[in-house]
């Protein structure tokens, strides 16, 4: 375990030093969150919750959306390493495989999870965020669905050549998801037809589960379908991580 | 200890190592030469566990590499040939990242990147970010990357590229004091002053096979000979001596013992004597019978560096190598 912690410091610090990505992904958000609030409180006034603020459906919205672009800093781990030609030396350590992508994917866990608290706690003192149910409701649909943006990370990384490849497919599937999964426009407005792709998409849940208990203000054993929905694209994306992940591929990185 | 028997791998068509048989034993350093392509980078690859072989097999420190890649990571430092450091950390997260996934903790990690650091005058640089520094640190910040953790197995490709030669010089002192430590070294490199300095064992690859193996005076004494330059004001006169060769102004005379046979040449030489200008005992170094063996094995680089060096003071001839 001092391996896996060791490396994953290392990483902590590459990330710290680093820090305009993270930031920029902080800060979209926290902005937009401001800004689509009075439209999401005109949206829920007329599906008749006159009492909802808007803040309910803007912050978990646009955390969601960005929870997706973060999957772009948790691949810069593996892919930057190849950039520094540090991989091979970290193969040819006495780290195990298991160990080293833990290594890589522990920091960016907690680094999604920085981001989720952040957004949280700005929505709770500035935006006038409220849960009107159940609060471990509302933590383990973050818990597991920073789950689900590593795991897709690792997928991307496994089936992509460079990172330029994994950027493309992490933009057009952030974007896909937050368009088809309600973070942009509530999926109650979009037509009919569109349930169906929606339901394809971690985003869908995750706001599914959001809806649940911020607005509908249920308890915990309500999000657990959602939470199982969740937690069922962690292991589709966590196997395509693990069965065509290469420790031996040559991955480029921007260059 | 390190056993490499029958390695053989090909890319594609191409097979770039062909059979390697190679020893090197522990406390000793080898260098293995070759030209650009050889499969020397390959070799250490296949050694460190980062590429398979196609047949053949690799027993380091008495395990099987070959069946097992990992069995001797914990005592392998691998300094390859493209630098590989992590520039937005310090030259001291570098080394205490490497020390401690070798196993190193506490006082003996401080200890070995201290040490280390004086080896290769990289204390003044330990809070310093990798990035921002100069290309011979950086080679030198790779190189203790692969050896803070205090390997038995000591795999250095190319150590020295981009390296003054301040740090060349540090650098062989520390690979003499691993050998003497008891550490089996096996060292790739261009730079032939360098084998030379650490009085290293050479194995020359070229065409995926081991051409030659032996100590540094036996491949020279092998492979080249000795000769007298005597050099003239206009053209070199013409002298019944075996072997001469005359070329521009001056003429070549393959000599066993250069210091007695002048004098002969000189008596030979006559009244040519009132035109000489100059005379050379040329002094065979590695690098001629480097070129030598190259050119004997039909290696294209190694019969246009021949040319090279029958053009020179003490013209290497092109003997029998293996």
């Amino acid at each position: 375990m001092t391996r896996v912690l060791a490396i994953a410091r290392h990483d902590a610090i590459a990330m710290a030093r680093e820090p305009a990505a993270f930031v920029t992904l902080l800060l979209t958000p926290a902005l937009l969150m401001l800004f689509v609030k009075p439209l999401y409180r005109s949206v829920l006034a007329q599906s008749g919750d006159t009492a909802a603020n808007g803040a309910e459906l803007a912050v978990p919205a646009m955390t969601v959306m960005f929870a997706f672009f973060m999957v772009g800093i948790a691949s810069e781990a593996i892919f930057r390493e190849h950039g520094w030609r540090t991989w091979d030396r970290l193969r040819v350590s006495p780290l195990r495989d298991w160990e080293l992508l833990l290594g890589k994917v522990l920091p960016s866990y907690l680094m999604v999870l920085v981001l989720f608290a952040i957004l949280f706690g700005l929505g709770v003192g500035v935006v006038g965020f409220r849960v009107r149910g159940s609060v471990p409701g509302v933590l383990a649909i973050l818990l597991v669905l920073a789950a689900v943006v590593v795991s897709l990370a690792m997928a991307l990384c496994a089936v992509s050549a460079s990172r330029r490849q994994a950027f493309a497919y992490e933009r057009l599937l952030a974007l896909v998801f937050a368009g088809l999964g309600g973070a942009l426009v509530p999926v109650a407005l979009l037509p009919d037809w569109l349930e169906v792709p929606a339901r394809l998409t971690p985003t869908y849940w995750a706001m599914r589960g959001f809806g649940d208990v911020v607005l509908a203000g249920r308890g915990f054993p309500a999000v657990l379908p959602e939470l199982a929905a969740l937690g069922a694209f962690v292991l589709v994306f966590g196997g395509v991580a693990v069965s065509r992940f290469r420790m031996d591929t040559a991955r480029q990185h921007w260059d | 200890m390190l056993e490499i028997t029958g390695l053989t791998k090909s890319y594609g068509d191409l097979r770039v190592l062909d059979g390697v048989d190679l020893t090197v034993g522990t406390g000793e350093v080898v260098g293995l030469l070759g030209p650009n392509g050889a499969g020397k980078t390959t070799l250490v690859s296949i050694v460190a566990g980062l590429r398979r072989a196609d047949a053949g097999r690799v027993v380091a420190l008495g395990a099987d590499v070959t069946a097992d890649p990992g069995a001797v990571r914990d005592r392998l430092g691998l300094a390859g040939q493209e630098l590989g450091i992590y520039p937005v950390h310090t030259v001291a997260e570098n080394l205490r990242l490497f020390g401690t996934l070798g196993g190193l903790r506490g006082p003996a990690l401080a200890a070995s990147v201290e040490d280390l650091a004086d080896a290769l005058e990289l204390t003044d640089l330990l809070g310093r970010r990798a990035g921002t520094l100069s290309g011979g640190q950086k080679r030198r910040v790779h190189t203790a990357c692969a050896l803070v953790h205090r390997p038995r197995l000591v795999l250095l490709d190319e150590p020295t590229v981009g390296a003054d030669p301040e740090s060349r010089l540090r650098l062989l002192q520390l690979v003499r004091r691993l050998a003497a430590e008891g550490a089996t070294v096996l060292y790739t490199t261009h730079y032939l002053g360098e084998i030379e300095d650490l009085d290293a064992r050479v194995v020359i690859l070229a065409g995926g096979t081991v051409r030659a193996d032996g100590g540094v005076a036996e491949l020279v004494a092998g492979h080249t000979r000795r000769e007298i330059v005597l050099r003239f004001d206009g053209p070199p006169p013409e002298l019944d001596w075996p072997g001469a060769r005359r070329a521009d102004a001056a003429l070549h005379l393959p000599a066993a013992d250069p210091a007695t046979e002048t004098v002969r040449a000189l008596q030979l030489l006559g009244d040519g004597r009132t035109r000489l200008t100059g005379i050379e005992m040329g002094r065979a170094s590695l690098e001629q019978a480097y070129l030598a063996i190259l050119a004997g094995s039909g290696s294209g680089s190694g019969s246009a560096a021949a040319d090279r060096v029958a053009a020179g003071p003490s013209g290497g001839t092109a003997g029998a190598a293996r």
